[in-house]
């Protein structure tokens, strides 16, 4: 491998990258991402592989086996370059007429093409399938034209060229300047100001400093960090050296998912083969400057997500918050300033960089620019990644990306942010997805979750859910979470089975006043959110299920 | 009478000085018929009596315990002896019953020293329920061996027993109504089961595993424990390192530990790299982990009993994890979740007699198209419904 020193070089080997490529050569990408992974698509994988091998097409076909597309309802998904025709929910029996037919003669196979299940129009290609037509893919649609394993892949995309530009091109300040006017916000939750964040480690005393990806995305129901880290490691990472660049740091850290072992594989990979081309270890790029990442992996405990926390765990301790009076970003691991931001948000710092901030901030909502990976859960049609600027509507994101929910059934709310989050009922749907807005009716955006409950669910029994979550996951280090949480459970379990009794609306309030007001860390902070915003928008549900104990009550008095 | 082989019941009997000892002395004085079987030990008050003393009786050979007081409210005491010696008895009985004695063996009654009739009636009537009952153990079906080894696991945990009396089971009225309420109450069963039933369990599989190592299964066949509730002893046990584990491939942990030797913070690393190379953490190699890291052993305690991650207890062959996040939640995981528990009889957190399956809950993995999905050693089942299960979990031996 040749080690790159300067920016003309970076170029050369880009040119001699693409020179290699036939842009008419077919190629079969193939989703390898989480969703698919269960739905066999190794073995479709490897049956393309046969296949190819069988008619001897070896040098005149490519296989791409890709990350995450998106569309996991329908993987898993094949796309056959370079007409990108699109085949959904593909087995390996389709194989070999796939091969033979599209690959070969150009000829598409009706019956594996998206078909829309109201309509029954049928669609050929990505962009006319209506999940992906409603999207603005620019962090995860490179997903599909790369192979994670493969830094070239992400060169042929123009990979890199922000780093170049940053480090070879821009003084630290520069790029602080350029993020703050791009308005960037914190993507993991707490929708802070990412310039700002940068800027306070910047200028923290001390020479050493840290960057920090957050990977862990515990909240539930989130699946779209998984899919950019393991599906585009490399652009994650050039938002990491730039980053590391801005502030000043030598030593970045990935935090990510013990129980999925892909995203660690992809991660080591583009590490050792950014650290090979130079662009990542001593000397980057020749330009002086000197950057390392170590990954660590979480145990598999929510709260650990939480910055103070994961710190801790990065130190080897256990993953516990602390108040934090003072901001990690003056003093983190082991008491050095360290910026952390989530994975969405340093894949942003590339294409900010590279095609500037008045690019960035043409999209996007007053205060959120830019565009926002949400995932798609629940009783919905098509679950999912997708990608929507900031500013689309709830309902839009839900009936135009997610098709609606499933049997002809009513949508009775959207649950935002997982465990932590909020719902908004039918009647808010129009909402625009922004931080502000969202947060204003009490469903804060979270990571991008979206949790589609259908009419059957209880929202009593969902609230209940994630509190039952909460109480498991409380570290138990301050009393007004682990205590408040299991009593607010007890009365929300005894409502649930009918044993509610009058009065318990109120306790429940005045007990997640308390919760909220004294816990130590965001956990117990937002413990009771969902309960809040269900309070505020189903409480007719709350006080039904105690009227009906109440009224079976006076009856046995009879 | 045929000679040796008609059994004659020994019978102990507590009495109160005050009350049924001066009883018993009157229908002696007055001559009342009754059977000779009973030894007296004579006490101030029926409160005196430990349930140490009634299990040291059985132990040695008494087939049934007498206990006479003053009646409620006649204590000579202002403590009111007599009602400790009602609640004591109550969770005597109970204990009895747990490990398979017929509580009737033990009686407690209040003869006032007036009742000389009282008395002998009382004597009449024990003696040959008793008589029928058979020799103790033998009663029952149980051997030697087997009752003497119950007994003495009950006598070990007399001092806690006493003190979750009073902290939990001490009823605060002193009427008999209320006594009597409380102890057939259900709050009372799930107590006992809580704080001394699963207490006793730990117990005797400790006692067993002082005589030779055992399997699981074998734990569950001798105590007559359902393989859950070995499976969750096991885990309880370890987590106060209270089990001697079987030794591993050292060789192999020295590499991971030196893998990670001089860099800061690698501890939790370090653990989660054993627990998936060898799926649990025995106590020997937390040990090995605790020098060579120069970490104290409290604080990987900390770390690994935190969550169920890691294991310090044995893992089955096949690791059944079943999604519980949101999505496959409303899309019926609890039902999986049922049924997956039915079919292999353990609940999350536990591991099956053969160490087939261990099943745990896992948190949402992000395949959330794929809800609800069980994941068997890594792989992805999805869109599971409880009718597939069983097709699912056959393929795994």
């Amino acid at each position: 491998m040749p080690r790159i020193n300067s920016a003309s070089e970076l170029e050369e080997l880009r040119k001699g990258v693409l020179s290699k490529r036939d842009p008419d050569k077919p190629c079969i990408a193939i989703c390898a991402g989480m969703g698919c992974l269960g739905l066999s698509n190794g073995r479709v994988i490897s049956a393309f592989e046969k296949e190819i091998n069988k008619k001897d097409l070896k040098t005149k076909v490519d296989i791409r086996a890709t990350g995450c597309h998106g569309y996991c309802e329908k993987g898993p998904m094949v796309l056959i370059y370079p007409e990108e025709i699109c085949y959904v929910e593909v087995t390996p029996k389709d194989v070999p007429e796939i091969v033979s037919q599209t690959v070969l003669r150009k000829k598409v196979i009706d019956r594996l093409i998206y078909a829309d299940p109201d309509t029954g129009e049928k669609a050929a290609h990505q962009a006319e399938i209506p999940f992906y037509k409603n999207q603005m893919r620019h962090l995860i649609g490179n997903n599909a034209k790369i192979d994670p394993r493969s830094i070239d892949d992400y060169l042929a995309v123009g990979g890199y060229s922000a780093l170049s530009k940053s480090l070879l091109k821009m003084s630290p300040e520069q790029i602080l300047e350029e993020i703050k006017k791009a308005e960037l916000r914190g993507r993991g939750g707490g929708g802070f100001p990412a310039g700002r964040k940068w800027e306070t480690a910047r200028n923290a005393p001390g020479k050493e400093k840290y960057v920090i990806v957050n990977g862990h995305e515990g909240e539930l129901g989130a699946f779209m960090d998984r899919a950019i880290l393991s599906g585009n490691p490399h652009s994650v990472l050039e938002g990491l050296i730039i980053g590391a660049y801005a502030i000043g740091s030598h030593q970045g850290f990935i935090y990510t998912r013990h129980d999925t072992p892909q995203l660690k594989n992809n991660i080591d990979m583009a590490l050792t083969q950014a650290e090979e081309y130079g662009l990542l270890g001593e000397n980057i790029l020749g330009s002086g400057f000197d950057f390392h990442v170590e990954v660590h992996l979480d145990i598999g405990i929510f709260v650990s997500g939480e910055s103070s926390a994961l710190m801790r765990s990065i130190e080897g301790n256990p993953p516990e918050p602390r108040p934090k009076y003072i901001r990690t970003s003056v003093s983190g691991i082991w008491g050095k300033p360290s910026a952390l931001n989530n994975v969405e948000t340093w894949a942003n710092v590339p294409l900010i960089i590279d095609k500037g901030s008045e690019w960035y901030t043409s999209t996007g909502t007053e205060r959120s620019k830019g565009t926002k990976l949400v995932s798609l859960s629940g009783n919905i049609v098509n679950t999912g990644v997708a990608e929507v600027p900031f500013g689309t509507t709830v309902r839009e994101i839900v009936f135009g990306i997610g098709g609606g929910i499933p049997n002809g059934k009513k949508i009775k709310a959207v649950h935002f942010g997982g465990p932590m989050g909020g719902s908004i009922p039918e009647s808010l749907l129009d909402t625009p997805l922004d931080f502000d807005e969202l947060a204003k009716l009490g469903a804060p955006i979270g990571a991008g979750s979206m949790l589609v409950l259908d009419e059957d669910t209880s929202m009593v029994d969902i609230t209940r859910y994630f509190l039952d979550f909460l109480s498991n996951e409380s570290c138990g280090k301050c009393v007004p979470c682990r205590e408040g949480i299991r009593q607010m459970l007890r009365i929300l379990t005894n409502i649930r089975d009918g044993k509610g009794r009058e009065g318990d609306i109120e306790l429940l309030e005045e007990i997640s006043e308390v919760t909220g007001a004294a816990s130590l860390c965001a956990l117990g902070k937002t413990a009771a959110d969902p309960l809040l915003s269900t309070l505020r928008y189903f409480r007719d549900e709350y006080e039904a299920n105690i009227a009906k104990m109440k009224r079976s009550a006076e009856k046995r008095e009879l | 009478m045929a000679a040796g082989h008609t059994f004659e019941p020994r019978i102990l009997g507590f009495l109160c000085n005050w009350c049924c000892y001066a009883g018993a002395d009157l229908a002696g004085v007055s001559r009342y018929q009754y059977p000779p079987n009973i030894r007296v030990i004579r006490l101030m008050c029926s409160g005196r009596v430990d349930p140490a003393f009634i299990l040291r009786a059985f132990l040695n050979g008494t087939d049934g315990v007498f206990i006479g007081g003053c009646w409620l409210g006649e204590c000579h005491y202002i403590t009111e002896g007599n009602y400790d010696a009602l609640s004591m008895v109550y969770i005597c009985k109970k204990l009895l019953e747990h490990i398979g004695l017929n509580p009737e063996r033990l009686r407690l009654e209040w003869v006032s020293a007036g009742e000389g009739i009282r008395f002998a009636n009382i004597m009449n009537e024990f003696v040959p329920g008793i008589e029928k009952l058979g020799p103790l153990g033998k009663g029952e079906g149980l051997d030697e061996h087997e009752l003497k080894f119950k007994l003495e696991a009950v006598t070990k945990l007399i001092p806690y027993i006493k003190l979750v009396e009073r902290e939990r089971l001490r009823v605060p009225v002193r009427t008999e109504e209320e006594y009597h309420k409380f102890f057939t109450s259900d709050e009372f069963n799930r107590l006992f089961n809580e704080l001394i039933g699963d207490k006793l369990a730990v117990c005797q599989i400790m006692a067993l595993l002082r005589e030779r190592s055992l399997s699981a299964g074998e734990i569950s066949e001798i105590l007559g424990l359902s393989p859950s509730e070995v499976s969750r002893h096991l885990n309880v046990l370890a987590r106060n390192q209270n089990l001697k584990t079987v030794a591993v491939d050292n060789d192999k942990i020295d590499q991971i530990i030196n893998k990670h030797q001089g860099k800061a913070g690698s501890l939790v690393q370090v653990l989660l790299e054993i627990q998936h190379e060898n799926h649990w953490l025995p106590q020997d190699v937390l040990d090995r982990v605790s020098t060579k890291l120069d970490v104290p052993l409290s604080r990987i305690m900390q770390i690994v009993t935190f969550h169920k991650t890691f294991s310090l207890v044995p893992k089955g062959r096949n690791e059944v994890h079943v999604c519980v996040g949101p999505s496959c939640y409303v899309r019926g995981s609890t039902r999986l979740l049922d049924t997956v528990q039915d079919l292999i009889g353990i609940k999350p957190g536990e591991t099956d007699p053969d160490s087939k399956f261990s099943l745990e809950t896992g948190n949402c993995l992000g395949c959330c198209n794929l809800g609800p999905e069980i994941i068997v050693d890594g792989k992805h089942h999805g869109r599971v419904t409880p009718d597939k299960v069983k097709d699912v979990l056959k393929n795994y031996e």
